[in-house]
């Protein structure tokens, strides 16, 4: 499902060059729960980005369902991000003038999903992760779960088979934390593929699968039991 | 993503910034309501001088004295009654004409007194100005003829004499003569007179000469057979009168149409000027559209990161924008349509001209700001299109 191929990622600035990820390779198999872990600055959200199409590599290749992705452009990307992938940010990313409920719809305008049955289905996802008496707050009237469980279901709301969650618990308490990764369980459990950015091992714990970077390369890779 | 409700979007963050909003708008609004204010005024202007004219006769023409030349003008050059009737006979393009002699008297009536003008002329004049009675007759020929000391009177001073209908018959002195009423005029609207009809007294010419001991014909006022033979006529009249008089260059002759035409190049002018203005507020309120949108992309640009990370395509985000500067174009539009007609129904008070709104004005208005909005918006929006998904989301 997700196959990285030497993948380096270099950002310039001006004359510094910052090599984020160096000869990465990375293969994820479909209904996959894999945690990604390592200190500040080992390139994990730098990966994330590229694996989430928001994006481009250096240099290697990114596969995703057995296609380049190098060889796509900005409207096929566009609906990449759109159907096949959700991504839940450490910092949330809801539009802060809209409602919970108008946030869950973003994606399905731009799926072209008529009014009526956006609202009935945004309201659904809503109830999925416990929100439904709060759809019509705005997001700095919710706590940090709160605002995630909503950004949760924004990404979850066209059915993407790939869920990318980067430090996803990054910003709340261990409570709410523990909620989330309720709501990842079971979603592995329907069969979604994870790929989660983490910090904490008790999170990591709920992986199947621990892959550790250091300065940008991957140097290790074990089962979440043996943590 | 549905056209309807990126309106929706957009206006709902146009009335997000109310001020700012409207102070955006403000070119936009000097433009469209300047627009519309002059060209209603000027149209109905144009309409109400036009209909003016038209009721003053597209055929008609009046001959003067040229008081302007170094050669004053002596009796000799005086106008004659055997001038008007040669030049009805000689002149095929002339349909009718008649000599006027004004005067102003003191009358008096049932011991009030009271300034008027008279005016002296023959009976052909009813045809050619085409006046309107209330009651009674105008005088004729034979009354001219007879020398009768009859007299026709305007509304309003048979309203002040007596009451319009009852004045028929009624006698007026003047000079110690009495005058007999035999018809009042029919009240005369017009934009040139402001509401305020004069004190006239139509009298047979020939009265006038026998009465009065002055001969003097101060202009003739004529009749062309058709509006494109006036210039004829006047060139036939001119020649007939110098030929007569054995003079030269000592008449003049005026018209409508040159009224028109002048009147009509004044308003052109003006609309010219103003829509000029007009134009240069346009282009300052699109840039004011340019600078806004501008601002809102880069003070957006996380939102459009968020946006596009969550699947919106290029054409997404550059639609949102534009629409958006059109809401902004457009609200600015009918904001100044609805100042333009406010405007031009205030001034149309004060100048008693009805204010003529047509619905090319509004298709205008509309267009403008239309033009306005894509033109300066276009910019924009592409800017926030073409944003890369990750550097807008890291924006702060
Ligand atoms: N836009 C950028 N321009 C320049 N350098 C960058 C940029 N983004 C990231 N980097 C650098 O790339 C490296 C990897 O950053 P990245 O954000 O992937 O780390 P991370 O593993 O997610 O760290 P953390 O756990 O703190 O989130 C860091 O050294 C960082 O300074
Ligand atoms: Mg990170």
């Amino acid at each position: 499902m997700i196959l990285v191929e030497n993948m380096t990622k270099i950002y310039r600035n001006g004359e510094n060059e910052v090599a984020a990820l160096k000869d990465v390779n990375l293969h994820i198999r479909a209904g996959e729960f894999v945690a990604i872990m390592g200190p500040s600055g080992s390139g994990k959200s730098t990966l994330m980005n590229i694996l989430g199409c928001l994006d481009k590599p250096t240099s290697g290749e990114y596969y995703l369902d057995g296609k380049p992705i190098s060889q796509l452009d900005s409207r096929q990307l566009a609906y990449i991000r759109n159907k096949k992938i959700g991504f839940v940010f450490q910092n949330f990313n809801l539009l802060p003038r809209m409602s919970s409920l108008r946030n869950v719809e973003i994606p399905m305008i731009y799926a072209g999903i008529p009014p009526r049955e956006r609202r009935i289905k945004a309201m659904e996802a809503l109830k999925s992760v416990g929100l439904e008496d709060r759809w019509h707050h705005k997001p700095n009237e919710l706590s940090g779960g709160q605002r995630q469980r909503v950004a949760i279901a924004r990404a979850l709301i066209n059915s993407p088979k790939i869920i990318l969650a980067d430090e996803p618990t990054g910003n709340l308490d261990s409570k709410s934390g523990a909620e989330i990764m309720g709501i990842f369980t079971e979603l592995h459990r329907n069969g979604a593929t994870i790929v989660l950015v983490t910090h904490e091992d008790e999170i990591a714990r709920y992986a199947q699968r621990i892959v550790f970077f250091r300065d940008g390369r991957k140097v290790d890779e074990k089962s979440s039991e043996l943590l | 993503m549905n056209f309807f409700e990126s309106v929706i979007i957009a206006w709902e963050s146009v009335i997000a910034n109310k001020l700012r909003s409207l102070l955006t708008m403000l070119g936009i609004i000097i433009g469209v309501s300047s627009v519309i204010t002059v060209s209603a005024l000027g149209q109905s202007g144009r309409a109400a001088i036009n209909k003016e004219m038209d009721a003053f006769g597209a055929n008609r023409f009046s001959i003067y004295y040229r008081y302007d030349s170094d050669d004053p003008i002596t009796d000799a050059d005086g106008f004659t009654l055997q001038d008007v009737v040669t030049i009805k006979e000689i002149s095929p393009a002339v349909e009718n004409m008649a000599p006027i002699s004004w005067d102003s008297a003191n009358i008096r009536s049932k011991g009030k007194e009271i300034g008027v003008e008279i005016v002296a002329t023959t009976a052909d004049y009813t045809e050619i100005a085409n006046l309107k009675l209330d009651a009674g007759r105008f005088f004729s020929n034979e009354d001219d003829d007879a020398k009768r000391y009859v007299a026709v009177i305007s509304e309003s001073l048979a309203k002040e004499l007596f009451s319009s209908s009852a004045a028929i018959g009624k006698k007026i002195m003047v000079s110690n003569r009495p005058f007999k009423v035999i018809g009042v005029l029919a009240r005369e609207e017009s934009i040139f007179s402001m509401g305020m009809d004069s004190k006239l007294m139509y009298i047979p010419i020939s009265t006038y000469f026998s009465f009065s001991g002055s001969n003097w014909i101060n202009n003739i006022e004529g009749k062309a057979v058709s509006q494109t033979e006036v210039d004829k006529a006047i060139e036939h009249s001119l020649n007939i009168l110098h030929r007569r008089h054995r003079n030269e260059n000592k008449y003049n002759a005026w018209n409508s149409q040159k009224e028109i035409d002048s009147v009509n190049q004044v308003t052109g002018i003006v609309t010219l000027v103003i829509s000029a203005i007009a134009g240069i507020s346009l282009l300052v309120g699109g840039i004011g559209i340019m600078n806004i949108m501008l601002v809102s992309v880069t003070e957006r640009t996380r939102e459009i990161g968020i946006r596009k990370a969550l699947g919106a395509r290029e054409t997404d985000i550059m639609i949102q924008f534009l629409i958006e500067a059109l809401v902004l174009s457009f609200s600015g539009g009918i904001l100044g349509m609805f100042l333009g007609f406010g405007l031009s129904q205030i001034i149309a008070m004060f100048i008693k001209i009805p204010a003529v709104i047509s619905w090319q004005m509004i298709a205008l208005a509309f267009a403008f700001s239309a033009v306005v909005g894509v033109c300066f918006g276009l910019y924009p929006a592409r800017k926030a299109a073409y944003q890369d998904p990750i550097e807008a989301l890291r924006y702060e």
